[in-house]
């Protein structure tokens, strides 16, 4: 679904089901350079157990138009800005919402809920840690829109197994498929979305207003991107719950899809038990 | 662990798309002989059914053995996905028809593989796909068949038998700048010798029968998707960019982004045309991959001893080898194909065709059939056999001369292969 926002089309997938008004909504929102479609799977498997998904393609990425955001709280301000078009115009519930974000996107869902945090219901951060730092040899790459940006990625976010592959999507290569993503970034995109990562220092703040908020973190435990250790600190000032994947890198969606879904389940469930229980 | 950097193409060639299995932990890859998978439960048969969850269901759209070879082909390739095919030809026709249909025009290279030509002269065309075939040294001729209803552009890498080298950047430049894909059949030189997708070319095929399996043991094909062209952007792929009522209303370039071309060739084309892979044939192939590297360096080695010994001998009249300053590639295969321009080459008898028919009883190392790409040394003289058929004057225009020999050089000691030359020259009293 495309939407104008101020002007600007912003591409909504949907997970290939149509939202309904009972169920609960649920954002994922992708990383640095990527779009909607590292969501895929999990879009398609929630969009079919009852929620509504909202996977966005943030401005300058995938099929959305304008320009990149150059921090992270502008996006948070934009994530807001297009649910409350969504909610207002295109039929999605104005109801709570489960914030699921990998990568920039964990930062960017991160200080959305501070934000708003009474229109949140969870978070579910994906490769996620705070701070984010990157790398000054990534940050000059990717400045230079240079195809060793794209490269350093695609090998530091991927574990040893991925790159050797054996995917349980038939015959996808999912290393190659994230650099085939990565290299249809428009110029400067990928640089502008790190340099975000690199640059936001509202993590802290961010957590305190997210106090009795669930989140929970599913971390690749050999990821080199946002390493467990940096995934632990931040489970701490969110008084978070980590699920580590093994085998796995930064791109759980793709190296360990099935894990991943599994992971994404328990937390969704012992949420809803938790609802029960109160 | 690795350090950082890409795994070397050696690498990929032994272990890409395979890791032990938690339950056997097998080093080799198991052939999962098998038509069908157990679900786990209702939920996960039909996530399965919707792509919702990653998983094999019937052995016709995808087998874990199969996937392996898949996987690999992909990464030797560069590409984000791959789909193998129980034949070449399978190849070509699921890599076509999953982007043409009635009404859709083809511009392809007139020297290519006599199963390709009737392919697309033929047999494509009584379901409503025409094709221009152009001369694929001259790229202003393919800019010029361009229609309105072009959707794709086919070539070869080395043609056979005269060896002509695609210019695939300046091809794909031309595909390009009308919207539409470059198609390769890379058969001939396998991504060790040119790695076609990294100069332009969006699709990518071989016959896996040839070099690739190399061991003339299990026929099979495969089809790679560079996941670099934009279906959307171009405007002419309703077929990706648009819902498809035959899959659940999926918009495939929605749903898979870069994977969208190989999505469907899958969902639509394996589930529909149903030319799939057997795990037999994709093991076979799989041992054979496992060495290309080896093997390619010294199918090309062996090749320019003979190359050089034919260019020199007397009964000679020419050699097709863009290696030869005389060829008229050479310059532009320097520069595509360092590494060599494959061991599928031509030379012309001064005897003509009756020399030819000789030279060919004669050899004893050579095997005297029709196929290329074997670890064994092949022959073939297409006067006498693939266009017996044809005189002189139709052979000419074929571009096939009654005294041409084609030779696909294996594996052997190069001496007993030179010997095996000497002695069949000789005799045929050229």
């Amino acid at each position: 679904m495309n939407i104008d926002l101020d002007g600007v089309q912003i591409f909504v997938g949907q997970g290939g089901m149509p939202w309904k008004p009972e169920q609960r909504t649920l954002v994922l929102q992708h990383g640095a350079g990527m779009d909607r479609t590292i969501w895929v799977l999990l879009a398609r498997y929630f969009a079919r157990h009852g929620f509504n998904i909202v996977a966005a393609d943030l401005p300058g990425h995938g099929a959305s138009g304008g320009h990149a955001l150059d921090s992270i709280e502008a996006q948070a301000q934009h994530l807001w800005k297009l649910l409350d078009v969504l909610q207002s115009s295109h039929g999605l519930p104005k109801t709570d919402v489960i914030l699921g974000g990998h990568s920039m996107g964990s930062l960017l869902v991160l200080e959305a809920a501070s934000q708003h945090s009474s229109r949140v219901d969870q978070l579910v951060l994906f490769g996620a840690g705070y701070p984010m730092p990157v790398g000054q040899a990534l940050l000059d790459a990717a400045k230079a829109n240079s195809q060793s940006a794209v490269d350093m990625i695609a090998i530091f976010s991927h574990c040893f197994g991925s790159q050797l592959g054996h995917n349980r999507m038939a015959g996808i290569s999912v290393q190659n498929m994230a650099m085939a993503l990565l290299e249809r970034a428009a110029p400067d995109v990928l640089y502008t979305d790190l340099a975000a990562c690199n640059n936001y220092q509202g993590g802290e703040s961010a957590a305190k207003a997210l106090i009795g908020k669930r989140c929970s973190i599913i971390a690749g435990r050999n990821d080199r991107m946002t390493p467990l250790k940096a995934a632990k600190k931040l489970a701490g000032l969110v008084d978070g719950q980590i699920d580590v994947i093994d085998n796995c890198g930064h791109m759980m969606m793709s190296e360990q899809p099935e894990a991943t879904l599994q992971a994404v389940r328990r937390c969704l469930l012992s949420a809803n038990q938790a609802v029960r229980q109160a | 662990m690795a350090g950082p950097g890409f795994l070397g193409f050696d690498t990929l060639a032994l272990h890409a798309g395979q890791q032990a299995d938690s339950e056997t932990r097998a080093r080799a890859t198991p052939i999962y002989q098998t038509t069908s998978f157990v679900f786990d439960d209702s939920d996960k048969a039909s996530s399965l059914f919707d792509t919702a969850r990653a998983g094999h269901v019937y052995s016709r759209i995808s087998n874990p053995t199969v996937a392996v070879l898949e996987e690999r082909v992909a990464a030797l390739e560069g590409g984000v996905g791959a789909i193998c095919t129980a034949s070449g030809m399978a190849a070509i026709h699921l890599g076509l028809t999953t982007i043409v249909g009635a009404g859709s025009h083809i511009v392809a290279s007139r020297a290519l593989y006599g199963g390709t030509h009737n392919l697309l002269s033929y047999t494509l065309r009584r379901f409503g796909i025409e094709t221009t075939f152009v001369d694929p040294q001259d790229p202003a001729a393919f800019a010029a068949a361009i229609r309105p209803e072009t959707r794709v552009i086919f070539a070869e890498t080395v043609a056979n038998p005269r060896c002509e080298v695609l210019d695939i950047p300046k091809i794909s430049a031309i595909a390009h700048k009308a919207g539409i894909p470059l198609m390769i059949d890379a058969t001939l030189t396998t991504p060790y010798l040119i790695k076609v997708i990294s100069l332009g070319a969006d699709i990518v095929m071989h016959s896996l029968t040839k070099f690739m399996g190399g061991h003339g043991v299990a026929v099979g094909g495969v089809l790679v998707d560079s996941g670099r062209f934009d279906w959307e952007a171009s405007g002419l792929f309703p077929e990706l960019s648009e819902p498809y009522d035959g899959f659940h209303g999926m918009d495939f370039v929605e749903e898979f982004g870069p994977a969208a071309y190989i999505m469907r060739a899958r969902k639509e084309g394996l589930r529909d045309f149903g030319a799939s892979l057997s795990p037999g044939n994709a093991f076979h192939l799989l041992q054979g991959l496992e060495t290309l590297p080896m093997r390619m360096e010294r199918h090309v080695s062996n090749t320019q001893h003979i190359v050089d010994f034919l260019d020199a001998h007397e009964a000679v009249s020419v050699v097709h080898h863009p290696s030869l300053p005389s060829h008229s590639d050479h310059e532009l295969a320097k520069e595509l194909l360092p590494k060599g321009c494959g061991a599928v080459f031509s030379f012309e008898l001064e005897g003509g065709r009756k020399a030819g028919s000789v030279f060919i009883e004669s050899l004893q190392l050579f095997s005297h059939l029709a196929n290329v790409g074997d670890a064994k040394s092949l022959v073939i003289h297409p006067a006498s056999t693939t266009h017996s058929r044809m005189d002189d004057e139709a052979l000419d225009a074929a571009g096939i001369s009654p005294g041409l020999v084609r030779l696909s050089v294996g594996l052997e000691s190069v001496d007993d292969l030179l010997s095996d030359l000497r002695q069949a020259l000789k005799r045929a009293g050229a």
